[in-house]
């Protein structure tokens, strides 16, 4: 009897010991922390998603997404299929065609990209904590991501303060969300910092004034009762496009390419960027790579194309377009900017070949980039198809992640959308010296514009992939209407993107017309 | 009459006979001798021998032991009588180990299948988890590849999950394992890597039984893992009351049993390819060789009236049929157990020490156009000569790799160990209680290890750095990375047990356990190295400063049950389980922490007879709920991490209602035993609805919210149902001759209901397919279904025709996919095997096979179309002369759709056992011989290397099935082994 009481009471001890410090299941996070659900909630400062939110801007410096539904939808940019390369399920193909739909990857990655940035913003707006100018720069990249969606989508699913993420977040009109945005940033003006020289990477009150006068040059646009238009354009928004383009302190650079250069924040032309530094950047490489051939230096991806009338819109020796400067040409052999005919290796002398053997070429042919382009490339030119463009100058010190800052808004714009908004109706003087600057630095004859038409064309010769054709083009109704590439007038409906399929889970967005 | 005969023959003479009674393991102590018609009886010694006295001259002697067959012999003239007795293998009276127990086949109320070691094919297969391929009806084990200690899916009635966690819970002697990988893994150079069985751990000449548990009746004692079946693997225990030694070894030969039919340099020359002039190339021979496997086995064991212990060494050494990959695997376990305080007590100690040395080379599931190894191999074209005449890599580009230099530029090995323990003590507190304490724990470390050679140039960031200091460009790339588990188990059981009458007997239990998984992980990657550095993994500080990246996790999961069960058996007739288990986890969301989990089985024994047409017919139905929790932990708050340079990101969404996936089953079935117990089987119907099944729910739908998918319990129903029906008939069994055959087949469909959602997967890789996919799940069709253009020839242009969305011809541009009628999932797998003994021969063999559905050739999708070829890289014959345009895409379609059906021959063994004085005279119990050969053919229509293959193309963590894309090679073997037992 004994025995069995020794037998149990070691039974009972090594239960007690090693099976009953487990009655609870409340879940910990180890590699992390607990993201703050409301203001009160969570281990760490919410204020510290400003930093996430700026990052986000990142997005902007890839070839997809937002760089491909606001320039390969246009006549700037197209992506041919090569043969087995660049098919890519059709997506390239779709979106400079117009004919994606609901379940296209790359407007699902927009919508995506920009409304996570906006809830990070969310974050630091409506928890309790940071200083009031730390709430004004999280307002202002708020209104940035807002006015992206409004401009792609249309319809802007928001949130208020307060709410749980479980929650269906609330939806306004185009209109609606317009209106909000507008009223935001000038809210939030007064807080917001001046831009300091040689840092365009942090919200400033000229970034604010560029993206307002933005809003008010297409309010015509985004409060139509069509989204294809016509569109009616206010005097008195045109004259809040001046009044805020004049607010703007900063002013051109000496040479266009200052702007695109790797230490480019050195610009005072630069409002606003998303900044780059060797080794922690975004995917600005791909400003360089995705048009050039595989055997060019720095080697490229061969893919992506710009259309030939786009291309002839220039003088060939606009600057602008080709900079060909001697340590350039030393460097990588060829001209950065738009890149057409035979191409050389480093030196510029030693003809560079691509990768389609014949038997009078047994090493390649010489890599000449045509103008002539078929949306689906084939037989001899199927590499060779296409004017290439380089946006930024390599940074040959770190070219996989270089320290290029993306521009996101250029002084140059802002003369520009004045000049429109005064031929629009506006009040006020344009700047004469400083579009004429902006004509005299592409070393060929030019005027300075003085016909929508005109202004139209100026913009884009000097924005070219800069994210704004788009919307040039809707503004000026020349999205939709037949092209190049595009031999039809699109359906009307192709003026928004629609709403990614998987967002109708929220039953508060309703698919944009014609989807 | 034959009574008074022998009577009076004994009468007139008598003798005295002796001998040795042995099984299979050797002497058999205790068994006993009877002289037929006669109370003369005797019993074996330790030593397996016995003398009896006074035997008639006629007579007959009856050898017996429990669980083994009776066996008459004449003692005629006979003074020395050497006997073996065979296994009794008549299935219902075996013992089936189920959940927390164990039960007779013939009164188990639901749907469970024991295999016994005896059962297993001679495979030398480091993983045991393809000792169940084709043995058990309604269980598919598909090997994803070829590649050595590879992952090997395991399905039990189908899949009930959309996404990954449809592999059942593996219980190993009451410890339940953690369902995810053991080896430090992740993505590598080239694409991620495939994941490694977490069954490799085990020596399969360790196991004893592994038990299928495929109804709720039986698995729902496992609640919220339970959905997907649960495999429970027992270990070998003492047998033998003399000490035993075995040793067994093993080699076996290896070679590619399929091809991807690319062409020589002579058809391609002759196709009209890029002709560089040598002929000396062939890719099996760049990237192949022959594999060889070498086995062996020791172990010893002893069996006392009070211990047991046996104890096991092993070593398994692989090299792959593709250059530079293999696994080398030491096992030692040990079990004992001890008697204590009369019986009172008994205490049994488990501890399995396992080291893996994984070797791979640059084999990955998601390499795009500049391939990885078998990619480079096959595109390479095999007229342009693998080396310069100076002896150097022909270097083409950084594009078009040249596949030896790659191969001999790669190095990537992983060192797995793994300790698993278990202390289980049980006290008998009366005739009736019985009570135990479990405690397990799991603890393992692996790291692996990869590098790049900076000598070898290949386009990508991934693959280069600048030098600061220069410009200039440097390469090599390093990754190492390290994982850790700790797991415990803690669980308290209580048994009753009492015959309350011979009408009525009960028996009941009762239990809580507590389940703890840590993880914790490290990574750090460096490129741009010095171009004379040849070992950049143990020396990784020579990269470039500003290139070095690290990253590291952990994790932790509680799971706590309560769980019940209550058997009675009726009237000796009508049997009745009723099973409960209530589940609790950390990583439920806070509104569904605990989850009840409830199962009811009934059986009815129509007919026990020990002889005739029918001896055993038994109808069994089963209703019950099960749960599936296979996720990652934290999936139900919002958990964050700061990113590079203390960036916060979010990376998961918060659910606090995320639970458990829900099965309700039920089923029938009949076991059954006919024709004087030759032929025994069991058909089965099976319908299981799923239901709460967690999903990444796409972010697109909470925006603004963050990027990342939610984990929701989707709306739907997952239905899966199917009948399986399972045979053993044996159709000799004389004392010399015994030859049987078994078979199974199982039918299952599946389909999605009510579900609104359309989920892509099936990601394709390769050039000019970023994006494209390959499969749907959605409403009103079966997981995984395809989405493809319908493909339709070629125009006069050479441009493929395409189905529009009206069903008309068109081009590429305005093509629409459409959802076929066609699934990777077999709705029909079949297996069967036979064996055969005479003498001291043994032969057998065993087939297996899946039918009734297509699979995605994504290497030929990629890699063999007409524009490859005239860029001169090397394709199929068929590509190289079709139509096609050079410009024409490869676009996603039903042109690399293919059947799947496919037969294998997975085993033939042949064996001779020896028996002799020489075997005697060495002191020897037993020793056999024997040739094998696996995968010696198939049958299929399969273009592919093999049809038997599911590379994982899962796309934002919702798997995919059945897709093929540049996956190792599988292997034909040839084999010679010996068992030698002392």
């Amino acid at each position: 009897m004994k025995r069995v009481n020794i037998i149990k009471s070691i039974l009972f001890s090594t239960t007690v010991v090693l099976g009953v410090s487990c009655t609870n299941l409340d879940e910990e996070v180890l590699e992390g922390y607990v993201v703050p659900e409301t203001a009160s909630a969570g281990t760490i400062n919410p204020v510290q998603f400003l930093a996430t939110a700026y990052e986000g801007l990142r997005n902007f410096q890839g070839q997809g997404t937002m760089f491909a539904l606001n320039e390969m939808s246009s006549d700037a940019l197209v992506g041919p299929t090569r043969g087995g390369d660049w098919d890519d399920a059709g997506v390239w193909r779709q979106i400079h065609t117009h004919t994606w739909g609901p379940d296209h990857n790359e407007v699902r990655g927009a919508w995506n990209q920009l409304l996570s940035q906006v809830n990070n913003c969310n974050i630091v707006i409506f928890s309790g904590n940071g200083t009031a100018s730390q709430k004004a720069e999280a307002r202002f990249l708020r209104a940035f991501y807002y006015y992206s969606v409004i401009d792609l989508f249309g319809q802007v699913p928001y949130r208020e303060p307060g709410g749980s993420s479980l929650d269906d977040p609330k939806v306004w009109a185009r209109a609606e969300a317009t209106d909000f945005v507008i009223k935001e940033l000038e809210a939030i003006m007064a807080d917001l910092p001046n831009k300091t020289a040689g840092n365009a990477s942090s919200a400033n009150k000229d970034a604010a004034h560029f993206l307002l006068a933005k809003l008010y040059l297409n309010k015509g646009v985004f409060t139509a009762a069509d989204a294809a238009g016509p569109y009616t354009f206010a005097a008195a928004d045109m004259t809040k496009v001046v009044d805020n383009v004049n607010a703007i302190t900063s002013s051109l650079a000496p040479d266009y390419w200052d702007n695109f250069k790797p230490d480019n924040n050195t610009s005072p032309e630069i409002i606003f960027s998303s900044k780059n530094s060797p080794g922690n950047g975004g995917n600005i490489q791909c400003f360089w790579r995705m048009g050039m051939h595989y055997n060019q230096t720095p080697d490229g991806w061969n893919g992506f194309a710009t259309v030939a009338e786009y291309y002839d819109r220039f003088n060939p020796n606009d600057r602008r377009a080709k900079n060909a400067d001697a340590s350039i040409i030393a460097d990588f052999g060829n001209p950065v900017g738009f890149q057409v005919g035979q191409m050389f290796k480093p030196g510029g002398t030693v003809k560079v070949l691509d990768r389609i053997k014949t038997t009078a070429n047994p090493a390649g042919q010489p890599l000449v980039f045509t103008k002539a382009l078929t949306l689906i490339t084939s037989g001899a030119t199927l590499e060779s198809a296409g004017i290439r463009a380089q946006k930024y100058i390599p940074d040959v010190s770190s070219l996989g992640s270089p320290n290029n800052d993306f521009v996101l808004m250029r002084y140059s714009d802002a003369l520009l959308m004045k000049a429109e908004a005064i031929l629009r109706g506006g009040t006020g003087v344009n700047d004469g010296a400083k579009l004429a600057q902006l004509v005299s630095r592409t070393n060929v004859p030019g005027t300075v514009p003085t016909t929508l038409d005109a202004v139209y064309a100026e913009r884009g010769r000097e924005l070219w992939f800069e994210e704004y054709r788009r919307n040039d083009m809707i503004r000026f109704g020349k999205f939709l209407q037949a092209r190049e590439l595009k031999a039809y007038v699109s359906d009307k409906r192709y003026a928004l993107y629609p709403i990614p399929s998987a967002a109708l889970f929220n039953p508060n967005l309703k698919q944009n017309p014609g989807y | 009459m034959v009574f008074l005969a022998i009577l009076c023959t004994s009468l007139t003479y008598s003798q005295d006979v002796s001998g040795t009674v042995s099984d299979s393991n050797g002497p058999l102590p205790g068994a006993s001798i009877l002289v037929k018609g006669t109370k003369n009886a005797a019993q074996t010694d330790f030593d397996g021998k016995f003398t009896l006295k006074n035997v008639g001259a006629n007579a007959v002697l009856v050898f017996s032991y429990i669980g083994l067959k009776t066996q008459e012999v004449s003692a005629a003239g006979k003074s020395t009588i050497n006997v073996v007795l065979k296994e009794d293998s008549a299935e219902l009276k075996e013992v089936i180990v189920i959940g927390y127990g164990s039960v007779k086949k013939k009164d188990a109320t639901g749907a469970v299948d024991q295999i016994s070691s005896k059962k297993f094919d001679n495979v030398a297969s480091p993983s045991p988890a393809q000792l169940l391929r084709g043995k058990v009806a309604g269980v598919q084990v598909t090997q994803s590849s070829g590649e050595p200690g590879g992952a090997v899916a395991i399905r039990v009635r189908g899949n009930t999950s959309v996404r990954s966690g449809n592999g059942p819970l593996i219980v190993i002697d009451g410890v339940p394992l953690d369902g995810g990988n053991v080896s430090a893994g992740g993505d590598g150079l080239l694409g991620g890597s495939t994941p490694r069985n977490p069954l490799n751990f085990v020596n399969q000449n360790d196991i004893e039984s592994m038990t299928v548990l495929k109804d709720a009746s039986s698995t729902a004692i496992y609640g919220a893992r339970g959905a997907n079946g649960v495999i429970v693997i027992t270990t070998k225990k003492g047998k033998s009351k003399e000490p035993e030694l075995a040793y067994s070894t093993s080699i076996q030969f290896s070679k590619i049993s399929g091809d991807f039919g690319v062409m020589s340099g002579d058809e391609f020359a002759a196709a009209g390819g890029d002709d560089q002039g040598s002929r000396a190339y062939n890719w099996k021979d760049a990237v192949l060789r022959s594999g060889i496997t070498k086995n062996h086995d020791l172990s010893f064991s002893k069996a006392t009236d009070n211990s047991n212990t046996r104890l096991s060494l092993s070593a398994t050494d692989t090299d792959g049929i593709v250059k530079n990959t293999g696994i080398g695997k030491y096992t030692a376990s040990l079990y004992n157990s001890n008697d204590f305080f009369g019986g009172a007590l008994k205490v049994e100690t488990r501890l399995v020490y396992a080291g893996i040395k994984d070797e791979t080379t640059l084999i990955s599931n998601d390499a795009g156009f500049i391939g990885n190894i078998i990619g480079s191999a096959l595109y390479w074209n095999p007229t342009t000569p693998i080396y310069k005449p100076d002896g150097t890599y022909n270097v083409v580009s950084n594009t078009l790799l040249n596949p030896v230099e790659l191969l001999n530029s790669y190095r990537d090995y992983t060192n797995t160990s793994k300790l698993f323990g278990s202390i289980a003590a049980t006290y008998k507190i009366n005739n009736n209680f019985s009570y135990k304490f479990l405690f397990g724990v799991e603890s393992s470390t692996s790291t692996r290890k990869s590098q790049l050679l900076p000598t070898m140039n290949i386009q990508g960031d991934q693959f280069q750095a600048t030098d600061p200091a220069d410009n200039t460009v440097k390469r090599g790339t390093a990754f190492i990375s390290t994982q850790n588990k700790f797991n415990r188990t803690f669980e308290h059981t209580l048994n009753y047990n009492k015959d309350f009458s011979e009408n009525f007997v009960f028996d009941a239990l009762a239990g809580y356990s507590f389940y703890e998984y840590n993880y914790d992980g490290f990574g750090t990657s460096a490129k741009g190295f010095n171009i004379d550095q040849l070992n950049l993994i143990d020396n990784i500080e020579g990269a470039l400063s500003r290139e070095y990246r690290a990253s590291s996790g952990r994790n932790k999961v509680d799971l706590q049950s309560y769980f019940a069960r209550v058997n009675g058996t009726i009237f000796k007739k009508l049997l009745v389980t009723a099973t409960v288990r209530v589940d609790g986890s950390s990583k439920f969301g806070v509104n569904n922490k605990y989850g009840t989990f409830p199962s009811f089985g009934v059986g009815y024994k129509v007919m026990e007879a020990k002889t005739g047409l029918v001896n055993d017919f038994k109808l069994r139905g089963s209703y019950g709920i099960t749960g599936n929790q296979e996720f990652a932990p934290n999936s139900a708050i919002s958990a964050g991490q700061f990113g590079l340079n203390g960036t916060p990101v979010t990376v998961n969404n918060a659910n606090p209602d995320l639970k458990w996936e829900t099965t309700t089953s039920y089923g029938v079935g009949v076991d059954f035993e006919l024709l004087n117990n030759k032929l025994t089987g069991s058909f089965d119907y099976y319908n299981k609805n799923t239901t709460d099944l967690i999903f990444p729910n796409q972010p697109d739908g909470s925006q603004p919210g963050t990027y990342f998918p939610r984990l929701l319990n989707a709306k739907g129903n997952l239905i899966n149902k199917g009948f399986e029906v399972s045979l053993n008939y044996k159709i000799m069994d004389s004392g010399d001759f015994t030859w049987d055959v078994s078979g199974n087949a199982s039918f299952n469909t599946n389909k999605f209901t009510n579900f609104a959602g359309f989920v892509q997967t099936g990601g394709l890789n390769g050039q000019g397919l970023s994006g494209a996919y390959a499969q749907v799940i959605t409403n009103n069709k079966p997981l995984y279904s395809y989405n493809l253009y319908e493909w339709r020839g070629y125009d006069a242009t050479g441009n493929s025709i395409y189905a529009d969305a009206s069903g008309n011809d068109t081009g590429l541009g305005t093509a629409a996919k459409r959802i076929l009628d066609k699934q990777p999932l077999p709705k029909v797998n079949v297996g069967f095997s036979t064996s055969f003994t005479y003498k001291n021969f043994d032969a057998s063999t065993s087939f297996y096979g899946a039918f009734g559905h297509y699979i995605y050739n994504n290497t030929s999708n990629a890699y063999f179309f007409k524009g490859a070829f005239l860029g001169g890289r090397n394709t199929t014959l068929e590509a190289a002369t079709s139509p096609q345009a050079q410009g024409d895409p490869n676009s996603p379609s039903t042109k690399y759709l293919e059947k799947g059906d496919f037969l294998r021959m997975g085993n033939l063994t042949f064996g001779y056992t020896f028996k002799n004085n020489l075997i005697e005279k060495l002191k020897i119990k037993s020793a056999r011989l024997f040739v094998n050969g696996s995968n010696l053919f198939i049958i299929t229509k399969y273009s592919g290397t093999d049809p038997e293959v599911d590379t994982d193309k899962s796309l934002n963590g919702v798997p995919s099935a059945g897709m093929e894309y540049l996956s190792y090679p599988r292997e034909k073997s040839f084999g010679v082994g010996l068992n030698v037992t002392f």
